[in-house]
């Protein structure tokens, strides 16, 4: 992979070795609060789930996206990476930060959950690492940048392949929202954390944290994306329908991504109705570069069902290559991204997330979407790498179909039953149910259907880790390189629009400072809403 | 520069996205602050600004009616800085003196022999103060306890509050006999009844937290806990801060306050109030 193998799988190993330590968390803390089990100290479980979410918001998809950044930067613009010890430095940080943070956290020194929730205040150090981490991400996000002007400055008149120019949204759109969290840990919590200040404003923090919290998610959604784009197709024999679309689609997402976080604070008494509206309808228009991913994706596998000889209008589902890890996963997640989707549009609309608000149904949505969806791809894309890192096949083709299996069926075993308690009133965030009180008695076996399907998702995990280990030691053998799908109009030349960022960039600036701009500065003039913190799990309490 | 494969320099599709992105923003913003806050219940007779000071979230916007305070507070206490400064300031010796006049009732180690007179040794000291103020101001029914306390100053309270705080708790032996086990109890003080909108009551009186004032209940005489929910429960006694004993009270079974008063009664206080 033109020289970036070895960072490329240092990224990806670094990853799975968290996601190792964190699945099992999860699986244990739906255990523990199911009716399998006895109550046990709320402490313990918050401290878990600091944990899993830490790593799965902070590191373990960011190691995959800069990981995968890498390999698609060297292979798509066809020349070996430069500044690869810059890169090295930047994957140094984000170990390093995340070691910190997580352990913190293993100590019990900040059972703040990964949201953070100021007041509540942990030790300075979980927070010191998370910033260590983003910041590291940052160098990232340059050295994609850098690549692809550089390429552009050497190919004035060629489109930028189409991986690249998504993997350069996804580090933009990373690197304008993650300024929100690291707005948050610099100025308001660490400063208190540390002792400077006396008081902090959690309304102030809510706004910032929603500023990263729904283009994270996009964050950790656009490998998979870019995986459906220019993967998927070829590996089901086929060819992408349409190269602009895909340009439309990330575009779309970068721009609407962003100014749309207040979503995420609907019950927030400290945001005006109408910002809610205003952040309400530029959701809405979120849908629009997913629902174009779905046609041309489903456009792109009719083409390569047809080829392969599928007939009528669904006989060409059937023709595909299902026995292909990439074309399963991806059948996966379509699955799982259509049940998610449409349990986000009721998390969107205003009046339906009160219902479901802070219940069981949104830890459905978002592990059905993320944990799901876009975790399935992450595999498939490990699983379309790892020959091309290692030089040997990949081991046990039908353990890892097996995997794909478990994992969908797991993540669904634990999602859908979420939704339901979550619809019948179960809150989320909390450490023990009492199932013996009539009134809850009904959702036991719902929960514990649940609980089952998190250990569904351990084994996954398990055969995961075992397969990619194994194709480690299997015999070396001629591997074809990493290509990706062509589209079945590749484009020659682009218009300016569909070939370049800095408008678009623009564009995201000035919509986020228009749909933020009040919502951030309200704090600066309106009542005094700070409060003194909240200090948890730390012996010395202030 | 007629380099047939140059991009043109101008692309429409910028001027037109942008056109369309600012129009749904504009359209967005009518909606929003104008039509929805206009067109949406209680917003009759509300003019075009105040409707879209409503919307941006301006408080002064939304107070067009002037919410009228009724009532009188429920007590005179307020758990202010200043009031925490000036408990800590009170003289337990001083306090031990003026006790004297209550010990007949009270107990000489503030352990009561009648069930219905409360124990007051170890007692959170915020908690005695505020009662002492409730009935010297008459908040708290003061039919008994008024003439003790009408004649005491400010300091005297912080004094007597400071002694009986310092008193060792009750005890086993001083503890009502008949040890409870009840699960209703138990359930209620750890749990709560969150579809009724009880909040565990631990939560409030220790050991998982306590609130400002709140008393600890665990040794505390079991006629009077009983006898003192029943009054919150019908609004006989008033002089919990924004209702938050009452609120809870109301909920209760008079089953569940009797199994309650069984409860605490029966558990020797630990202190770590
Ligand atoms: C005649 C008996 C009697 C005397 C003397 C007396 N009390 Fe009381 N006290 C009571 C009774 C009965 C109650 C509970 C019922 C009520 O509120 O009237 C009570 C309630 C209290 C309470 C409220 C306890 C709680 O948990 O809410 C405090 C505090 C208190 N007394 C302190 C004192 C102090 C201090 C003195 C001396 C200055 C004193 N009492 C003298 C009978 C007495
Ligand atoms: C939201 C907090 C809160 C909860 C929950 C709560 N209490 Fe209270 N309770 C208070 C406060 C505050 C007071 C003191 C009121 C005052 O200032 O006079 C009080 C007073 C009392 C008293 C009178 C004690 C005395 O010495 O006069 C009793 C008895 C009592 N609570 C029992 C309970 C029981 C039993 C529960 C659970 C079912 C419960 N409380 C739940 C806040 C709470
Ligand atoms: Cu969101």
């Amino acid at each position: 992979m033109q020289g970036s193998s070895r960072l490329v799988l240092a990224h990806f190993w670094a990853a799975f070795a968290t996601f190792a330590v964190a699945i099992p968390l999860g699986a244990w803390q739906m255990l523990v609060r199911s009716p399998l089990h006895q109550w046990i100290a709320p402490e313990l479980y918050y401290r878990a789930v600091t944990a899993h979410g830490t790593t799965f918001a902070y590191v373990f998809p960011t190691l995959i996206a800069m990981g995968f950044g890498y390999a698609v930067c060297a292979v798509s613009l066809g020349r070996p990476m430069r500044g690869l010890s810059l890169a090295w430095i930047s994957f140094a940080l984000v170990i390093v930060g995340a070691a910190m943070a997580l352990a913190t956290v293993a100590a019990g020194k900040a059972n703040v959950l990964y949201t953070f929730y100021p007041p509540l205040l942990g030790s300075p150090y979980y927070y010191l690492g998370i910033l260590v981490a983003v910041v590291g991400t940052w160098v990232w996000i340059g050295l994609m940048v850098w690549h692809v002007r550089r390429w552009k400055i050497d190919h004035p008149v060629l489109p930028i392949p189409l991986a690249m120019f998504a993997t350069a949204v996804g580090a933009l759109l990373w690197g304008w929202t993650s300024l929100g969290v690291g707005a948050e840990i610099a100025f308001l919590i660490l400063p208190n954390a540390f002792g400077w200040t006396s008081t902090i404003d959690p309304g102030l923090a809510r706004v910032l944290f929603s500023w990263t919290l729904h283009a994270i998610v996009y964050f950790w959604l656009i490998p998979a994306y870019i995986a459906f784009y220019v993967l998927l197709p070829q590996a089901a024999d086929g060819r992408l329908y349409s190269d602009k679309m895909g340009r439309i689609a990330f575009l779309l997402l970068l721009i609407f991504s962003m100014p749309i976080g207040l979503h995420h604070l609907f019950v927030d008494p400290q945001i005006g109705a109408g910002f809610k509206f205003l952040h309400t309808v530029f959701t809405g228009m979120v849908v629009v570069p997913t629902l174009l991913t779905i046609f041309t994706i489903c456009a792109s596998l009719e083409i390569a069902g047809r080829l392969r000889g599928g007939r009528g209008p669904f006989g060409w589902i059937a023709a595909l290559p299902w026995d292909r890890p990439f074309v399963l996963a991806s059948g996966f997640s379509m699955v799982m991204l259509g049940l998610g989707g449409a349990s986000g549009i009721i998390n969107m609309s205003y009046v339906l997330n009160s219902t479901v608000h802070n219940t069981q149904w949104v830890t459905g949505h978002f592990h059905l979407i993320y944990g799901g969806a876009v975790v399935i791809m992450y595999f498939a894309i490990a699983y379309e790498l790892w020959p091309r890192l290692t030089g040997r096949p990949l081991a046990a083709p039908k353990l890892v179909r097996l995997q794909l299996w478990t994992w969908s069926v797991g993540m669904l075993l634990v999602t859908l039953p979420w939704h339901l308690v979550g619809v019948m009133g179960q809150p989320r965030r909390m450490a023990y149910y009492d199932f013996s009180n009539p009134a809850l008695a009904s959702q036991g076996v719902w929960v514990t259907v649940s609980a089952i399907g998190g250990f569904v998702l351990v084994f996954s995990a398990a055969l995961f880790i075992g397969v990619l280990l194994a194709s480690h030691r299997g015999p070396t053998a001629a591997i074809s390189p990493l290509k990706f799908s062509l589209a079945v109009n590749p484009p020659r030349r682009l218009p300016k629009s569909l070939n370049s960022f800095g408008i678009w960039a623009a564009l995201v600036l000035a919509l986020t400072l228009a749909n933020y701009g009040y919502p951030l500065a309200q704090f600066a003039f309106l009542g005094k809403s700070a409060v003194p913190a909240f200090p948890v799990s730390q012996n010395d309490r202030r | 520069m007629t380099d047939v494969d140059q991009p043109r320099p101008r692309d429409p599709r910028f001027a037109i996205w942008i056109g369309v992105t600012a129009g749904l923003f504009v359209l967005a913003l009518v909606v929003g602050f104008i039509w929805l806050p206009l067109a949406q219940r209680g917003a009759d007779g509300l003019d075009l600004w105040s409707a879209i000071c409503r919307a941006v979230g301006l408080p002064s916007g939304n107070a067009r009616v002037s919410a009228p305070v009724a009532g009188q507070p429920a007590s005179q206490v307020a758990w202010t800085t200043e009031t925490r400064r000036r408990l800590a300031q009170g003289d337990a010796s001083a306090g031990a003196a003026i006790a004297q006049a209550c010990n007949n009732c009270h107990g000489v180690v503030g352990i009561s022999a009648d069930a219905i007179i409360p124990n007051l040794a170890g007692q959170s000291a915020a908690a005695i103060y505020k009662q002492l103020d409730d009935y010297k101001s008459g908040k708290r029914d003061p039919a008994v306890m008024g003439v003790y306390v009408s004649p005491l100053s400010d300091q005297n309270l912080l004094d007597l509050a400071a002694h009986y705080g310092l008193l060792p708790n009750p005890t086993g032996d001083t503890l009502s006999t008949q040890s409870s086990t009840s699960t209703v109890a138990r359930r209620l003080i750890d749990v709560g009844a969150p579809l009724r909108g009880i909040a565990p009551c631990a939560s409030c009186h220790g050991p998982a937290g306590v609130t400002p004032g709140a008393p600890g209940l665990r040794g505390q005489q079991r006629a009077y806990l009983e006898l003192q929910m029943q009054l919150f429960k019908d609004g006989t006694r008033r002089n919990d801060i924004s209702e938050q004993m009452r609120s809870v009270a109301r909920q209760l079974t008079s089953e569940e306050i009797a199994m309650l008063a069984a409860h605490y009664s029966s558990i020797p206080d630990t202190g770590g109030r």
